[in-house]
């Protein structure tokens, strides 16, 4: 693939992942798991899923972080003059 | 309806729960603005010439935009509990205007940290590679400024 299109399409499918795993986590675990599982009462159900979304927020950002780190590593810079 | 009003829950009490929800994602989306955009003019100054360091020169977006979704996730906390005056009282309404605060301006100032060291840092990474970790590492401070932010915020919210 293009390094263009590849690096677009990485950068595209980290930022879906960003966004998008927040929420789904905070809706996944306040409606099946602290209120369908555990039956804890909807406040403390919000409180605890908004928790787990912003771990889940921020293993998303430390994936994203660790990929930056260690592609520019493979990627070297090819001289054209 | 209305003789139901006490002093404890008057007609006014869901005002200062909506204030708070409302700030709470106005001060920390104006924090993230300002961080996407002051991080953006260096990436793309500094993408001129270095066009393969994009991807690592992105983080500071992300941060700021995880700034943005802290205030996202107390306000919609807070409007999920806002209800009609005589069950919400006044006590509960200061209590998300004080969450709400909290939180938006801890995102302003940790959006304004990540927009200028930000900017900064991807400017010297694109002339010394090993300035990244650096960067990092000081971006990550920043961001954490925002989480204090949100720590204080969610523990008002669950009193």
């Amino acid at each position: 693939m293009e390094p263009q299109l590849s690096t677009f399409s990485t950068i595209l499918a980290y930022s879906i992942f960003i966004i998008a795993s927040p929420i789904a986590t905070f809706f996944v675990t306040k409606f099946f798991f602290f209120e369908g599982l555990l039956g804890v009462s909807s406040t403390g159900a919000n409180i605890w899923s908004a928790v787990m979304a912003v771990v889940m927020l921020h293993i998303a950002m430390g994936l994203y972080i660790y990929r930056a780190y260690f592609e520019a590593e493979r990627v070297k810079p090819e001289k054209v003059d | 309806m209305a003789d139901t009003f006490t002093e404890g829950s008057p007609v006014y009490g869901p005002f200062f729960g909506v204030m708070g929800a409302a700030s709470a994602i106005i001060f920390s989306s104006l924090g993230a603005a300002y961080g996407t955009a002051k991080s953006g003019t260096g990436i793309a100054a500094m993408s001129v010439m270095r066009p393969e360091l994009i991807m690592k020169c992105i983080i500071p977006v992300v941060m700021a935009g995880i700034i943005a979704i802290y205030g996202l996730v107390i306000s919609v906390l807070i409007v999920s509990n806002i209800t009609e005056p005589p069950s919400y009282t006044l006590y509960k309404g200061f209590l998300h205007l004080g969450a709400g605060l909290a939180v938006g301006f801890s995102g302003l100032a940790a959006g304004f940290a990540i927009g200028i060291a930000g900017d900064a840092g991807v400017r010297g990474t694109a002339q010394q590679p090993r300035l990244f970790v650096g960067m990092i590492l000081i971006l990550i401070f920043a961001e954490v400024l925002g989480l204090y932010g949100l720590i204080v915020a969610i523990y008002l919210y669950a009193k």
